[in-house]
């Protein structure tokens, strides 16, 4: 099972249609996933407990730090299916 | 099925312009406002958050989901508001993918009901089309129109 932690500013709008997206991106991947989502400043601090951190753009370089650990990818639009699995097979955790 | 809810909670505007960014916010959220879902306490932090963190809120070209926290002060129900106007919102002068004409505010306490919005609110935007349908409404009847076009 891989961990995905998405996240945006607030953790409470963006972040959720992401958790949903990348839910669906996942099953359609056949890939067993529990994806959390959190707003920015949590996830600073928690990212490094996931296998991957899937976030928008502007927030790719708050991950600097862990991206020798953790995975950080990031998304445009928060729905965009095909976005997610692109991210998730560019991680390499899914072929 | 969102839009019908919208509709006959009367959380939906149609405007012409707004004089920044920042009136968006206000005047987006003004049918939320009016019934006391939200006080300008909750949009005041989402204008210092987009000053922090940028138009973060803009999940695709032309749709804005302006939202602070679950739970947030200010904020006193769950609930989704539309707005649509005619002139572009210019979030970034650098970045046309960042303007708005599409505004669905979000107030959330109740973390299934925000939760069940969200889905619905997904759900909608992913069906191909529905943003031209959209943007082309101009009445409440328009939105009931397109709320059954795409319950299917």
């Amino acid at each position: 099972m891989i961990k995905v932690l998405v996240c945006c500013a607030s953790g409470s709008g963006t972040s959720m249609m992401m958790k949903l997206t990348a839910e669906k991106a996942c099953k359609a991947l056949g890939v067993d996933a529990k994806v959390e989502h959190a707003p920015i400043a949590e996830a600073k601090s928690s990212a490094r407990n996931f296998d991957i951190v899937i976030t928008s753009p502007a927030f790719v370089s708050t991950f600097d730090s862990i991206k020798d650990r953790v995975k950080i990818a990031a998304v445009k639009n928060p729905l965009s299916q095909p976005e997610y699995v692109n991210a998730l097979k560019e991680s390499g955790l899914v072929k | 099925m969102l839009l019908k809810d919208i509709v006959e909670a009367n959380h939906y505007l149609f405007t012409d312009s707004f004089e920044s960014w920042q009136d968006s916010i206000y005047g987006a959220a003004q049918p939320l406002v009016d019934d006391g879902t939200l006080d300008k306490e909750y949009l005041d932090k989402i204008i210092e958050n987009v000053n922090t963190y940028g138009p973060y809120f803009i999940i695709m070209p032309d749709v804005a989901m302006p939202h602070s926290t679950l739970g947030g002060a200010g904020c006193h129900k769950t609930a989704i508001g539309f707005c649509k106007v005619k002139k572009p919102v210019v979030f970034d002068p650098e970045d046309e993918t960042k303007n708005a004409r599409l505004f669905f505010t979000l107030a959330a306490v109740d973390n299934d009901k925000h939760l069940q919005n969200m889905v619905q609110l997904s759900e909608m935007l992913i069906k191909d089309g529905i943003v031209e349908d959209l943007l082309a409404a101009e009445t409440k009847e328009d939105l009931l129109d397109i709320d059954k076009k795409y319950s299917e």
